[in-house]
C-alpha cells in the first residue's frame, strides 16, 4: 500500500507533472518526422526508393542506430546523430527528478514512509514508466504526422529505403517486409536498462557524470559492435532479424533484463547508506 | 517516553570531518537548542537524528534502537531543515493533506487546526509557490507537527517570520514541550534560543563544546556531552 502511494506520487510528479519528458520526445518526434520526410522525397525524386515510404520505414529511422563501424584509413567515424538523440535525450530528462524529490517535499514523504528501500524501488518503477511513455511520445507523435500527411501508417518497411540510408551492401541484410513485435519492443526495454544504471550511477558520482557514463556506453555501443555493450541491442540495423551475424534479440533482452537488475540491486544497496543533503 | 542517545558519532563527507565524536542525550518533554555559527554541525546534527545521514563512525538510537541498523528512520518525527519545499501547484492544505495520507495518522480537522495555528487559512486556494517567504516557513512548521510526533527537529524556524511570527513560533514550541515532545532547535538569535531551550548543546567545527543547562528538571538524565 505505501509502495503504490509513493509509486503514483512519483508517476504523477515524475512524470505526469514532467513537462520535459512528454516535450522533448515530442519535439524530437517531429524533427525526425521532418528530416525522414525530406529525405524519403529526395530519394523517391532521384529513383533511389521505388515507392513511398511507411510508418515502419520511420521507426526504423528512429530506432535503426549506424551500420557497423570498421575503423581505418579513410573511414571516419560517422556519428548516429537521430540514435543518439532518440537515446541520449531520454537519461537527460530522467537525470535531476530523483534528486530533486529527495531534497523536496520527496524528503518529508521519505522520512514518514520509513523505508529507503519503497522509495529506491518506486523510482526504479518510475524510471522504466518514464523511459516507456518517452518512446511512446516519440512514436505517437511520428503516427500523428503521418495519419497527418495522409501516409501509409504500418509497419510495413521498404528495404530499398533502409539500404540507401544506412548505405548497405545487398548481401549483408535479411529481406524483410514488416517490423515484428520484438523487434519493436527491445530499444525501449535496452533503454530503460541505460537509464536504470544511470540513475543508480548518479548515487555514486554527481548527476551529470551519471548521464556522461550513460552517454559514452551508447557512443561505445555505436563505435563498436559487441555483444557486452548494450547499446547494440538498442539497434534495430544491428540485430540479427535485419543484418546476418547481428547481435540476438533474445540476447537483447537478457542483458536489458540483467543490466536493469543488477543496476537496480546496487542501488538499493547503496542508497541504504546513502547521505541526503542539500546540494 | 522518546529517548534520544548519539554515541561518539563522527561523520565525514568527502575527507571533511562535519560532526566529531558528538555524544549527547536527549529527552521528552525538553526542548533542545542547537547553537553555532553556520557550519559548526548544527543541521548535519539534526540530519543524523532524522536518519538522512548515516553517521561515518557512532551510532544514533531512538529509545535503544539504532538508525541505519535497526531502523531507518525515527518512528514519529517531524521536522523542518533549512529551507521548507512543497509542491507548487498545490496549496498549503492540499500539500499537507497529501502528506499526512502517507501515515494516516493526520485527520482533516487536525490538519486545518495545524495551519490556522501557524497563522496561516487552511481554507486559502492560493497556490505553495505563490507564498511569500514567511507563508512557506509557516507551512513548513505545520508540516513538522500536524501529526503531533514524539520528536520535533526544527532548523532555524524563525527565518523569515516577522515579529508576530516568531512569538506564534515561540508558543508553538512551548506546547510541543508541554504535549511531551523532544523538541531540537536552531536558532541563530540566542536570545530566542536561550528562552525557549531547556538545555543548549554548543557547537563549534563538529564539535559540542559546551552544554549548559537552563532548565534542572530531570537534569540527571540529562546530556553529557
Amino acid at each position: 500500500m505505501r509502495f503504490i502511494r509513493y509509486f503514483l506520487f512519483d508517476l504523477k510528479q515524475g512524470a505526469l507533472h514532467n513537462k520535459a519528458l512528454l516535450l522533448t520526445p515530442a519535439a524530437i518526434g517531429a524533427l525526425v518526422f521532418l528530416d525522414f520526410l525530406f529525405k524519403a522525397h529526395r530519394y523517391l525524386a532521384i529513383g533511389a526508393i521505388e515507392e513511398s515510404v511507411s510508418y515502419g520505414d520511420y521507426w526504423f529511422y528512429l530506432y535503426g542506430g549506424m551500420k557497423e563501424y570498421t575503423p581505418g584509413p579513410g573511414n571516419a567515424f560517422s556519428f548516429p546523430v537521430v540514435w543518439m538523440l532518440v537515446f541520449a535525450a531520454v537519461p537527460f530528462v530522467l537525470l535531476n527528478y530523483p534528486f530533486r524529490d529527495m531534497g523536496g517535499i520527496g524528503q518529508q514523504i521519505l522520512v514518514r514512509s520509513r523505508s529507503r528501500s519503497t522509495w529506491w524501488l518506486s523510482k526504479c518503477c518510475w524510471n522504466f514508466v518514464g523511459t516507456v511513455l518517452y518512446h511512446l511520445m516519440l512514436q505517437t507523435v511520428g503516427a500523428a504526422l503521418f495519419l497527418l500527411f495522409g501516409m501509409d501508417l504500418t509497419y510495413r518497411i521498404h528495404m530499398d529505403f533502409i539500404r540507401v540510408v544506412y548505405d548497405a551492401l545487398h548481401e549483408e541484410l535479411w529481406e524483410r517486409s514488416a517490423l515484428p513485435l520484438a523487434v519493436l519492443v527491445l530499444p525501449a526495454l535496452v533503454s530503460a536498462a541505460v537509464n536504470m544504471l544511470q540513475m543508480t550511477l548518479s548515487l555514486f558520482v554527481r548527476p551529470m557524470f551519471g548521464f556522461f557514463a550513460a552517454a559514452l556506453l551508447l557512443l561505445a555501443s555505436a563505435y563498436l559492435m559487441s555483444p557486452v555493450l548494450a547499446g547494440n541491442y538498442a539497434m534495430a540495423y544491428r540485430c540479427d532479424w535485419m543484418l546476418k551475424g547481428g547481435v540476438t534479440g533474445r540476447a537483447g533482452l537478457t542483458a536489458a533484463a540483467a543490466l536493469f537488475v543488477a543496476a537496480f540491486l546496487l542501488g538499493l544497496v547503496r542508497f541504504h547508506f546513502y547521505d541526503i543533503l542539500e546540494e | 517516553m522518546v529517548r534520544i542517545e548519539l554515541d561518539k558519532v563522527t561523520k565525514r563527507i568527502r575527507k571533511n570531518t562535519v560532526l566529531h565524536e558528538v555524544t549527547l542525550k536527549m529527552h521528552e518533554g525538553r526542548i533542545y537548542g542547537l547553537q553555532g555559527v553556520n557550519g559548526s554541525g548544527k543541521t548535519m546534527l539534526m540530519r543524523t537524528v532524522i536518519g538522512l545521514i548515516r553517521p561515518t563512525e557512532g551510532s544514533v538510537s531512538v529509545n535503544g534502537r539504532i538508525l541505519g541498523r535497526d531502523m531507518e528512520f525515527p518512528e514519529s518525527i517531524g521536522f523542518l531543515l533549512e529551507n521548507p519545499a512543497f509542491l507548487g501547484q498545490y496549496s498549503g492544505y492540499e500539500n499537507l493533506n497529501m502528506l499526512a495520507g502517507i501515515k494516516g495518522r493526520a485527520l482533516t480537522g487536525q490538519i486545518k487546526d495545524c495551519i490556522r495555528a501557524v497563522g496561516l487559512d487552511p481554507e486559502d486556494k492560493k497556490k505553495y509557490r505563490k507564498y511569500s517567504l514567511g507563508m512557506k516557513q509557516r507551512l513548513g512548521i505545520a508540516a513538522a507537527i500536524m501529526e503531533e510526533p514524539d520528536i520535533v527537529v526544527l532548523d532555524e524556524p524563525t527565518n523569515a517570520l516577522d515579529e508576530s511570527g516568531v512569538r506564534l513560533v515561540q508558543d508553538i514550541l512551548r506546547r510541543e514541550k508541554a504535549r511531551g515532545a523532544l523538541v531540537i532547535l536552531s536558532c541563530h538569535d540566542i536570545g530566542i534560543l536561550r528562552e525557549l531551550s531547556d538545555e543548549i548543546f554548543r557547537m563549534e567545527a563538529g564539535r559540542v563544546v559546551e552544554h549548559i543547562c537552563l532548565n534542572d528538571e530531570r537534569q540527571e538524565e540529562g546530556g553529557d556531552a
